[in-house]
């Protein structure tokens, strides 16, 4: 246990010394900064390599595109980096999002609000309430992260379809500011035939990604969920509060996902209670390739948004390369396990040489 | 419980861990039990002889091997601290090349009926252990947590299968194949007498061989584990291999019974494999539990199934039933073991 460093070399230690830009993109020597440079690689190949097969693919109409349709993804992937930095993970969050975005939808009808705010409101408050759930359960009976949460996927979705009784509400039962939300444009630049525009989920996408920068940090929770997710043990001797923590990032992490479930449903114009879940993995898959592992105590803001930009990527244009949506699983999946190999074989090898067997 | 005892005597008389460890054991036995017990009793309260009617029992004897395959997979996984999220994807990826095989008109031509079927069965189990042994790779050399390489290769595994099938399902299976699972034993099904044989041999192996003590050596504790100088590495990936293995049989299976195979067939027995291993008094954590009770659990809630279809649930308020009892479960566990730790506390301070 002593020859446990109290935060993995890696991890981006908080101090002075370390600039704004070390903390988004930690680099020098750190096997996660190596990672992000290797993403980021990967992904300028596989731009280019579409690019030949279609050479109109590299312009701003794409990346708006890209923005439109990885925003929500990857807000609630976030939520999820926060929760695997502390070591734990959730798979109940796109059960929560649908949950909580059919809530505030049918709420708004029930009082008919139509107001945006008003459906936010709800639809994060039940998400954080569902995280606020999540995070103390785990507490109280120190239950394995994934199993408690994929129990509470299946109780997400019972209550949904079981006690709320929730039916698919069309685009035309749906408050109209709902589905300007999802239409709504920032501006717009010609291209083509006609115009394409920045989608208006740009703004909580970058909230979200300030955010979440600033929380794992700049504040002391966020510091202590690095210290919790590298050496729990320690980080309990040295004064951290799990339940604050776990109450705190289960709480974001369902907030998140309420905000990415209104996203979702006001994009597709569908509040489908039965959709949504299944795509846990990609987004697990995403955080993975972002370079955070599950055992904690790493992983970084960018690193979450080069992984999802690369999913979303590999999304949007597997048919340029002639391969049908069919292979998009197995792309991220062999990436995912290519890259989790690569980052643990590297902490593998470090970890010997420090005579640290307890992550190896 | 004599054989985990070691052979020499320990130098100091006092040896909580392991005590506790067989307490823990023994409580979650008498938990499990005594929930099938109630269940059973209420089930009897309720449905009577709508539920306890031999046609009844058989068809719950005939509907477990796929289910008690998967938990199987599940246990073993669990018995090292890791869990096995790929099962149903290594399960409908080797019956998808079983099918394959044996809807081929060229092979079948070549190899006759029986032979494509003998090929079809060798192809998908030696797919299946090769899925598995991949797994156990990643997770035992690159040091990748068995939770991430499993859920990757599932993606992969999920992914390869809809690559290539282009999503659409494979049917017309040879009835020489289908009719397996018809086979009686007197009343009871060849397929569950295979089944109890398997499970008891497995408790047994896994308990007292050198392979298995390794397994829950390394589940109690990893670092120990690493000082004792047994082959883990070799131990863990054997185990993952014998994991896909299982749950390439249960892809079979699936693949018999529903005379077809898409990608996606049987992923509601990925919550149900995971409830009934820790049911079963398997530790999510590691080192403790032992297969047969995976057997009894895989029972106990095939019948808990068969009365919610009597009583008419949808498979959302299923789902919402298994997921909320896999919480109350982990909490009852959580209860358990701390007034067995507690306990053994206090008589060691008593004792000085």
């Amino acid at each position: 246990m002593t020859t446990t460093p109290a935060f993995e070399p890696n991890a981006p230690t908080p101090g002075a010394s370390t600039s704004w830009r070390e903390r988004l993109w930690p680099r020098g020597g750190s096997g996660s900064g190596e990672n992000l440079r290797l993403l980021a690689l990967i992904i300028l190949a596989y731009v280019v390599i579409v690019t030949f097969q279609s050479p109109d693919f590299l312009s701003l109409a794409s990346l708006f595109d890209l923005i439109r349709t990885g925003s929500a993804l990857t807000i609630v992937a976030l939520g999820v980096l926060v929760v695997m930095v502390t070591g734990g993970i959730d798979v109940s969050f796109l059960a929560n999002a649908i949950l909580s975005a059919w809530i505030a939808t049918a709420l708004s009808n029930a009082l008919g609000i139509d107001s945006l705010a008003f459906a936010l409101t709800v639809a994060i408050g039940i998400g954080t309430f569902v995280g606020l759930v999540n995070g103390l359960i785990i507490y109280l009976f120190s239950l394995p992260t994934l199993i408690t949460t994929l129990a509470m996927q299946g109780v997400l979705q019972g209550v949904l379809m079981v006690f709320l009784g929730a039916r698919p509400i069309t685009a035309g039962f749906m408050p109209s500011s709902l589905r300007d939300f999802g239409t709504s444009v920032l501006f717009e630049i010609p291209a083509g035939p006609g115009f394409t525009g920045l989608s208006v989920f740009a703004i909580p996408l970058v909230i979200v990604i300030a955010l979440t920068w600033y929380l794992l940090n700049r504040t002391p929770i966020g510091r202590a969920s690095y210290a919790l997710g590298s050496n729990p043990l320690g980080a309990v001797r040295s004064g951290v509060e799990v339940l604050k923590i776990n109450l705190v990032v289960y709480g974001y992490a369902g907030a998140l996902a309420g905000l990415t479930g209104l996203m979702m449903v006001s994009e597709i114009r569908l509040v489908n209670p039965v959709s949504l879940v299944g795509n846990e993995l990609i987004v697990l898959a995403a955080v993975v390739i972002g370079g955070a592992k599950l055992t904690g105590g790493t992983g970084s803001v960018g690193g979450v948004v080069l992984g999802m930009a690369l999913i979303t990527l590999l999304s949007n244009t597997l048919v340029t390369l002639g391969l049908s949506a069919s292979w998009n699983r197995f792309f991220i999946g062999a990436a995912m396990v290519a890259i989790a190999a690569i980052s643990h074989y590297r902490a593998k090898q470090r970890n010997l040489k420090l005579l640290n067997f307890q992550d190896v | 419980m004599a054989d985990t005892t070691p052979s020499h005597p320990a130098p100091t008389s006092k040896r909580p861990g392991l005590q506790a460890r067989l307490n823990e054991e023994f409580l979650a036995e008498v938990v499990l039990y005594g929930i099938a017990a109630i269940v059973l009793a209420l089930i009897a309260l309720r449905l009577g002889g709508a539920f306890f009617n031999a046609t009844n029992l058989v068809s719950v004897l005939e509907q477990v091997p796929e289910f008690a395959l998967f938990s199987l997979a599940m246990a073993i996984a669990m018995i090292t601290g890791g869990i096995d999220l790929s099962v149903i994807a290594v399960a409908d990826l080797s019956a998808i090349f079983a099918a394959y095989i044996m809807t081929n008109p060229s092979i079948v031509d070549a190899l006759g009926p029986d032979g494509a079927i003998a090929l079809a069965t060798v192809v998908a189990l030696g797919a299946s252990v090769l899925m598995g042994l991949f797994n156990g790779i990643i997770i035992a050399r690159f040091g990748v947590p068995a939770l991430v390489t499993t859920l990757g290769t599932m993606l992969l595994y999920f992914g390869l299968a809809s690559g290539l099938t282009g999503g659409v399902g494979i049917t017309g299976m040879p009835s020489a194949f289908t009719d397996i699972l018809m086979l009686k034993l007197g009343p009871i099904p060849v397929s569950f007498c295979g089944l109890a044989v398997l499970f008891v041999l497995a408790s047994f192996y896994i308990r007292n061989s050198l392979f298995g003590k390794t397994l829950y050596l390394y589940g109690d504790n990893k670092v120990a584990a690493l000082f004792t100088g047994l082959p883990i590495n070799r131990a863990i990936m054997i185990s993952y291999a014998l994991s896909g293995l299982l749950a390439g049989a249960a892809g079979l299976i699936m693949l018999a019974r529903f005379n077809s195979m898409k990608v996606g067939f049987g992923d509601t027995f990925l919550l149900q494999a995971i409830l009934v291993a820790v049911l079963a008094g398997m530790d999510p954590y590691g080192g403790r539990g032992r297969l047969l009770n995976v057997l009894a659990a895989v029972l106990l809630l095939q019948c808990v199934e068969n009365a919610f279809t009597i009583e008419g649930l949808s498979p959302y308020a299923k789902k919402m039933i298994w997921g909320g009892l896999l919480l109350i479960f982990m909490a009852l566990n959580f209860f358990v073991r701390r007034i067995v730790r507690r306990s053994l506390t206090r008589a060691a301070l008593r004792a000085g």
